[in-house]
């Protein structure tokens, strides 16, 4: 694609490659939210150790709903606001275990590298 | 997702995203008022912690595959507002591109069919034509323009001895005869072809079979034709019921034993043949007083062959010119040579190979040059058209650049701003192209008839690539769409926001300005050219029209006719053409009536070489005086004048003493005077065997008999009664219009013999308009480009002034508020122009000075360096350069001051 260069560059990249991604499956496998809860929730989690710059999330999600990983639909929130709600699809669950162990080893590993000499 | 489905709901998820961004804005800017923070101081908290709304917002877009053809369909929505909304700009811009690109699409035309369009052959790529150079004497057969270069026993020659360089060799020479279908007569052109000219052109009979070598064998012994597609369309309405009939060809029955296929009418595309007979025919339809069938010196065939697999044109050549060498040696004996001039110049021959995939090369060697000029002179048109073009936008990408300097600093990457840039430059230009196209479409054809007549647009061949055509177009259009952008491009790749935001121009506009100014120069300059080309060529028709010819055009009919038709012997023929003559002469407003065997002004002649008696040739003479064979009254009729002794009488004719008239070219090469010319000897023929036997009895004034543009050659004239020739063109003096006693002939002549043809009837005016009708119309088009390129030259200059006048208001007005009169402001803008014009004629003039010798060969009476059409070009030029700065400049004159300086 045309355009894949220019993206690329000028991406803001996140801890690493998918990190986003799979925070927020994670997050939508809990409950299904909106973007805005979704920002909200990874810097409480993090215990504001991750700072999104906040519309970066949104090609994110756009990615995942073009992959069938998560679907959207128009909601109601608490506080009487129209808003997006997306939810994690089955597709989406099975791309979350794999990503998991994939993150869960790949963390194994580093440790490892990174453990102090005994 | 289903491609279709996706494609549906691509606006809704648009939608949908906007309203989500926006919602998110919201939520999060209500969070922070909710923790005390104002309205307004949340809502830009909330932007900031967001990031680039909008870029975001396309970034999530882009991650559906369709984004890119949204966004090309979001400009080229855009381009087409914007340019409704400048209806002039747009207007300008694609009647520049459509000319421009016209021009070259109808001279494109013309290209193609001269020089790009193979023959309708299997592997055309593989066939070549053979040439030959080196000295001659002997008989020439010329058509028009067209060279034969061999003789029978030369290609039975060359057939028998190139077999390892050729897979077939064939030669076909060409005739004019009358033919008789059914109940009517025509003159038709057919060629003589030998047995293997359909196998080696790789020809298939549409139906029937083509001629054969079984065909092609004792003289005279197979009278076979074969027709060609369109003859078998209009003679026989295409009925398979034509196989085996026999049809008249001179008076002598033929059997039709097969029809070519469509397309195919020979080689030589400008005289295309309807019949095709083989070779060995040619004893019995003489085209020439005696046959040439075994002669060694009459040239009037043409080879074509095939090569070999792994045979190249280069390789070819060096094969066969030992061979070439070998026979021309072989053959100088049989040639009375009367000087070692000559042998070494016979001997002295190369024997050229060249691809025949165009046909023989003589519509090339014709009308290539031509054509040439034209598309130069087109394609600097489109490059005018062009630089304008970039001009326009480039003007337009100034003065936008405060629009594009805000979408860059809200956010629009620099690739969305060349696509705007590009979208809008490649729509214009594919706008003027569409224009163009059509406009080429509709010059082309008749353009095509014009320069060649009809044989070009008569066959289905022609046209038929139309495909190449389109992209030719296309490409054309979009390079210039490319090119026009790049300038307008760069303004996008390098804007300083801040400047351009805050004073909203360009920050170099400076520079800018001046290279619109050197676009503009250069157009002037080409322009320049091209009128000069036009002038030269203007002048060559000129010259063509007015020279003088030696013979009185005006109140002239002409016709010719055939009475082999009639049979019978020359005696006979002689006979017939006198009781034709006179039953013309006697119809009122006949003058004069005088016929000939060779048509003047056709562009046809016939050289021979003559013995004369007390003449020792000196040994670079090698002179070979054209004849013709004609009526009493020839000279009353074409106002030829008499300068000494006679000229024939009804007296000269076939048993008394042998008589000729020469013309005063003529008497002075040989005898120095006109006067001692009278009563001299000679013959046709040289060396020995050959004793004077005609008597000169008459001088004349030399005439230019072949083509307008060609001097008078040494010219002899003998009776028509005392000569074999059958075919004849008459000449009818009238006392009126010429025009109205068409009829009159025509009943005259149908009063001797119904039988008898009565073909090309015209007036000689006509004659000779034809004869210059593509100098002509190379001159017309000449001048149409180079007063388009004028033109656009002039609508560039107009254009750069004006906004370049604009721009300097403020300077003009601070100017006039100082004291400057309002002269010295429109000498501002006249310094501006007039270096602007000594720059562009000092680049014009060497460049004309080029294309001067370039044209050259087109010329007629008219040096390549002619101080005339440079100086007329200088004048067209500055006229067209004051009328564009005359309205700039007197704008410039009336600023107020006051105005100008309050306006700021």
């Amino acid at each position: 694609m045309v355009f894949q260069s220019l993206r690329k560059r000028s991406e803001p990249r996140d801890l690493f490659p998918g990190a986003l991604e799979l925070m927020v499956l994670q997050l939508l496998h809990w409950q299904p939210m909106h973007g805005y809860a979704l920002v909200q929730h990874i810097q409480q989690r993090s215990n504001d150790l991750l700072q999104v710059e906040e519309g970066s999330l949104y090609p994110a999600l756009q990615r995942m709903l073009k992959a069938g990983l998560v679907d959207a639909r128009w909601e109601t929130s608490a506080t009487n606001r129209r808003v997006r709600t997306y939810r994690l699809t089955s597709q989406g669950r099975k791309h979350l275990e794999q990503e998991r162990l994939r993150f869960e080893q790949m963390l194994q590993g580093i440790s490892l590298v990174l453990a102090p000499n005994v | 997702m289903p491609f279709f489905q996706r494609m549906f709901r691509r606006r809704r998820m648009t939608a949908d995203l906007s309203e989500e961004l926006q919602q998110h804005l919201e939520e999060k800017a209500a969070a922070l008022e909710a923790q005390g923070m104002p309205r307004e101081e949340a809502l830009h908290a909330a932007r900031r912690a967001f990031g680039n709304a909008t870029l975001i917002e396309q970034r999530s877009r882009e991650v559906w595959l369709w984004v890119w053809l949204d966004n090309l369909l979001r400009d080229l929505r855009f381009a087409l507002r914007q340019l409704r909304k400048s209806p002039g700009f747009t207007i300008t811009a694609v009647l520049v591109l459509a000319l421009g690109v016209g021009a070259n699409t109808a001279i494109f035309l013309l290209f193609q069919q001269v020089l790009l369009n193979s023959l309708p052959v299997s592997h055309p790529e593989r066939l070549v034509a053979l040439r030959a150079t080196g000295g001659f004497s002997g008989m020439l057969s010329t058509y028009g323009d067209h060279t034969y270069y061999f003789s029978v026993p030369m290609f039975r020659h060359l057939e028998a001895n190139s077999e390892n360089v050729f897979s077939g060799i064939a030669a076909s020479g060409p005739f004019f005869s009358p033919v008789q279908i059914g109940d009517g007569s025509e003159t038709l052109q057919g060629n003589f072809v030998s047995g293997d000219y359909f196998a080696t052109l790789g020809i298939r009979p549409v139906i029937g079979r083509l001629i054969e070598p079984l065909d092609d064998g004792a003289p005279g012994s197979n009278p076979v034709v074969v027709l060609s597609y369109s003859e078998w369309q209009k003679g026989f309405g295409g009925s398979p019921a034509v196989l085996n009939r026999t049809i008249d060809i001179n008076a002598h029955p033929f059997t039709v034993i097969g029809v070519a296929p469509a397309g195919f009418e020979g080689l030589n595309r400008e005289m295309p043949a309807q019949i095709f007979v083989p070779l060995s025919m040619e004893p019995v339809l003489p085209t020439h007083s005696t046959s040439w069938l075994n002669r060694h010196d009459a040239l009037w065939i043409n080879i074509v062959a095939r090569l070999r697999p792994g045979m190249t044109l280069k390789r070819a050549e060096v094969a066969l010119n030992p061979l070439w060498f070998a026979l021309r040696s072989e053959e100088l004996p049989l040639f009375t040579s009367h000087s070692q001039r000559f042998a070494n110049s016979f001997l002295h021959t190369h024997l050229f190979v060249t691809s025949g995939v165009q046909g023989l090369p003589f519509l090339q060697e014709e009308y290539g040059p031509k054509v040439k000029v034209l598309m130069a002179m087109a394609v600097i048109v489109l490059l005018i058209a062009c630089v304008n073009l970039a001009n326009l936008l480039l003007l337009r990408g100034v003065v936008r650049a405060r629009e594009i300097g805000v979408r860059a600093a809200l956010g629009a990457s620099r690739w969305r701003l060349l696509a705007w840039v590009l979208t809008e430059g490649l729509l214009l230009a594919w706008l003027g192209g569409l224009a163009g196209v059509a406009v080429g479409f509709l010059m082309g054809q008749p353009l095509a008839a014009a320069l060649f007549g009809d044989a070009a647009t008569s066959s289905p061949l022609v046209f038929s690539q139309s495909a190449r055509l389109l992209l030719f177009g296309f490409l054309a259009v979009s390079t210039t769409g490319l090119l026009s952008c790049l300038p307008a491009m760069s303004l996008t790749t390098r804007p300083d926001l801040t400047r351009v935001l805050h004073d909203g121009a360009s920050p170099n506009a400076r520079s800018w300005s001046r290279l619109r100014l050197t676009f503009t120069t250069l157009q002037i300059a080409l322009s320049f050219v091209l009128l000069v080309a036009a002038l030269l060529l203007t002048r060559t028709l000129y010259n063509l029209r007015t020279t003088p010819l030696g013979i009185r055009p005006d109140h002239l009919m002409q016709f010719s006719t055939d009475v082999r038709s009639l049979g019978g012997s020359p005696e006979a023929a002689a006979r017939w053409m006198h009781q034709v003559a006179n039953s013309i002469r006697h119809e009122p407003g006949i003058s004069s009536v005088g016929y000939a065997s060779v048509g003047i002004l056709t562009g046809d002649a016939t050289g021979s070489d003559i013995t004369v008696s007390g003449y020792k040739p000196r040994a670079d003479d090698d002179s070979s005086p054209d004849s013709n064979n004609v009526s009493s009254d020839f000279f009353t009729a074409l106002g030829i004048p008499l300068v000494a002794g006679r000229v024939f009488t009804v007296d000269d004719r076939a048993g008394t003493p042998k008589v000729a008239v020469v013309n005063d070219i003529f008497a002075n090469h040989y005898f120095g005077d006109s006067r001692k010319a009278l009563g001299q000897m000679f013959c046709f023929g040289e060396g020995p065997g050959h004793v004077p036997d005609i008597r000169i009895v008459g001088v004349v004034q030399a005439a230019r008999s072949i083509q307008v543009d060609r001097k008078p050659n040494p010219a002899i004239y003998i009776p028509f009664s005392q000569s074999n020739a059958q075919r004849a063109f008459v000449y009818v003096r009238t006392l009126e219009d010429p025009a109205a006693v068409s009829a009159t002939i025509r009943h005259a002549v149908n009063r001797v013999n119904p039988a008898l043809p009565v073909d090309g009837l015209g007036t000689m005016q006509e004659q000779i308009a034809g004869d210059i009708a593509s100098p002509r119309l190379l001159a017309l088009l000449s001048i149409g480009f180079g007063l388009l390129a004028a033109l656009l030259a002039a609508v560039g200059l107009y254009g750069v002034l004006s906004y370049s006048m604009v721009q300097r208001t403020r300077e003009i007005g601070i100017r006039m508020a100082l004291g400057a009169s309002r002269w010295q402001v429109v000498g501002l803008v006249m310094r501006q122009v007039g270096v602007l014009s000594i720059a562009a004629v000092l680049m014009g003039i060497p460049a004309s000075l080029l294309l001067g010798r370039y044209l050259r060969a087109e010329l007629f009476h008219v040096g390549s360096y002619d101080p005339w059409s440079l100086t007329g070009a200088a004048l067209i030029s500055l006229g067209a350069i004051a009328l564009a700065a005359y309205i700039p400049a007197r704008r410039a004159a009336s600023v107020d001051p006051m105005q100008a300086l309050h306006a700021e």
